[in-house]
């Protein structure tokens, strides 16, 4: 039964993760496709980016080192739309899984079979994970061959390293999104709320690194402890951003699972 | 026959004590009490807001009592209500069904979680109900979701079954189809919980009602009973002038004319009788209280 819930979730969100596979293949497609013309003006971006605060091109993920592609993609790509994309794409599943269908009624369906609550809201995280790790296998993982057709060669253990910590990036979003989903009757309300609240933790990340004096502000936001360029560069994910992702993800998640629980349900 | 019941209990099916639930300030249900035995095809009256569906939706473990408990098969319906689905098919008051699903997925979905022995028995019903298994619901009309609603609680042949105004949408002879198979599951056994607007429907159907009102429960009896206390309207027509029935005990709304006498009597029709067979009568109507006259009698 419970292989027959996450299958149900994966085939009901099937447009969801084709459609943002598909977009997030385009992008890349579209960075590496420009990539020649980059490489040519990289002296004069150089200059730029050292022209920059330097609080300012370590926020933008802004990488000032002789150019590589996997070092150009992880700062312009990997770096903002994607994990952007990461962020849209679990918290329009996470609003989906408990919310949406109480809104839509069909949970009344759900619980009117004998079905255990507390597995129907693993299966819906197990099918997330997956429909998270299609997304960041069909639009990261594939740079290696979108490479290959223009014939360039990149490092293999930088993309597979940031592909690791998006996918993790992605799970601590998704128990946040899980969170407020198990507290919610609307999925509006739930994107919102997430919304709100990657923005927020955004805005911190940004501004912790112009303002020297709210450094530490930065430990409150997830942005920063993901740095594709860093971890390209570095060939390794820090520790510690691998501890707050599991953590972040397993704590949200699990509240979600408690209030799911023992929340009513008018369906 | 569809339906074959394998379960055996003689016990109080549906035990609803002391049921209190509240919404913030609203007391959507005050101190309700019932039974529901074994066999029974149980009506569930009230008008909209009377908390009819709120209590369905704790008999199905949606909703947690502000007070009281509700025991279904012995077991309670928040504690244990997971294992209690597998004895309940449930028709909901609003359509719960997925838009993009096809009948069949519905189907599947059920042999997933309930086992394959189902799939014999929601073929036939979707045979005898006309439904067409490739459909997606956002393509059916409402009253084929309903279709697809009665045969997804039918199919899994459960010991009871919670319908909340499962005739809605559906046509009178569709509505008989569905009377049918109402029958024939009280027959194999089935027990009943069906609430409903539909006055004939319950009184064709249900061996005993309950009514609420405001969230409180007004009467728990059967439908003759429930007749018999309301007593009988008459109207007559005298080729005289009208005898006085003013003064008789139980007399109630008396209209009268020159010739014609209209009046509802809830005592014996005895001296009604007596002097009626004293004058001389042109025309007659006995009838009883219709369930409509009692209804709108007990909300007033």
């Amino acid at each position: 039964m419970f292989y027959n819930l996450i299958r149900q979730a994966l085939r009901a969100k099937r447009a969801l993760w084709v459609t943002y596979s598909a977009i997030g293949l385009g992008f890349l497609m579209l960075y590496v496709s420009v990539w020649p013309s980059i490489q040519s003006q990289s002296a004069d971006y150089s200059k730029i980016f050292s022209s920059l605060p330097k609080g300012l091109v370590l926020a933008l993920n802004i990488s000032n080192e002789t150019p590589t592609l996997m070092g150009y993609l992880s700062s312009k790509h990997f770096g903002l739309i994607w994990l952007f994309m990461i962020a849209m794409l679990v918290v329009a599943y996470g609003s989906f899984v408990i919310a949406k269908e109480v809104e839509t009624r069909t949970m009344g369906f759900l619980l009117s079979q004998p079905i255990n609550r507390l597995k129907l809201y693993l299966a819906r995280f197990g099918a997330g994970a997956i429909i998270l790790a299609r997304f960041v296998v069909l639009s990261e993982i594939v740079v290696w061959p979108i490479a290959k057709i223009y014939n360039y060669s990149i490092g293999g253990t930088g993309v597979l390293l940031v592909g690791v910590a998006g996918f993790l990036f992605g799970l601590s979003i998704m128990g946040l999104s899980f969170m407020l989903s198990a507290m919610s009757s609307s999925a509006g309300r739930v994107s919102a709320w997430s919304g709100a609240v990657l923005l927020a933790m955004y805005a911190i990340y940004i501004v912790s690194s112009l303002v020297d004096s709210l450094d530490k502000l930065k430990y409150l936001s997830l942005f920063h402890y993901i740095a594709p360029g860093d971890i390209v560069t570095n060939n390794s994910i820090p520790l510690s951003s691998i501890v707050v992702f599991v953590l972040f993800s397993v704590v949200t998640a699990t509240i979600g699972a408690i209030i799911f629980q023992k929340r009513q349900v008018q369906v | 026959m569809v339906i074959k019941l394998e379960y055996n209990n003689d016990m109080n099916l549906l035990q609803v004590k002391n049921l209190s639930k509240k919404f913030g300030n609203l007391q959507a249900l005050d101190n309700v009490s019932f039974t529901i035995e074994k066999g029974e095809i149980f009506g569930f009256l009230g008008p909209n807001g009377a908390g009819k569906s709120t209590t369905i939706r704790i008999i199905m473990g949606f909703l947690h009592p502000t007070a009281g408990s509700i025991e279904v098969f012995g077991q309670d319906s928040v504690a244990d209500a997971v294992e209690l689905k597998n004895k309940i098919g449930y028709v909901a008051a609003e359509p719960v069904l997925y838009q993009d699903w096809t009948v069949d997925d519905h189907i599947q979905f059920l042999v997933n979680v309930r086992g394959a022995q189902i799939k014999a028995s929601a073929e036939k019903l979707k045979k005898i109900l006309e439904l067409d298994g490739k459909k997606k619901v956002k393509q059916l009309s409402t009253g084929n979701q309903q279709k697809l609603a009665i045969t997804l609680a039918l199919c899994i042949n459960p010991p009871l079954l919670v319908l909340d105004e499962p005739t809605r949408g559906l046509d009178p002879l569709l509505r008989a189809t569905f009377h049918r198979l109402l029958r024939e599951y009280k027959k194999a056994g089935g027990t009943v919980l069906l609430s409903s607007h539909d006055l004939s429907e319950v009184e064709d159907l249900c061996d005993k009602i309950v009514i609420i009102h405001n969230g409180k429960l007004i009467q728990d009896t059967t439908v003759s009973r429930l007749r018999a206390n309301h007593g009988h309207k008459i109207k007559a027509h005298f080729l005289d002038a009208v005898p006085d029935f003013s003064n008789i005990n139980g007399v109630e709304g008396l209209i009268a004319t020159k010739h014609t006498v209209e009046f509802k009597v809830k005592d014996n029709l005895h001296p009604i009788l007596e002097k009626l067979s004293a004058s001389r009568v042109e025309d007659l109507e006995i009838t009883s209280a219709s369930l409509e006259d009692i209804f709108e009698e007990i909300y007033q």
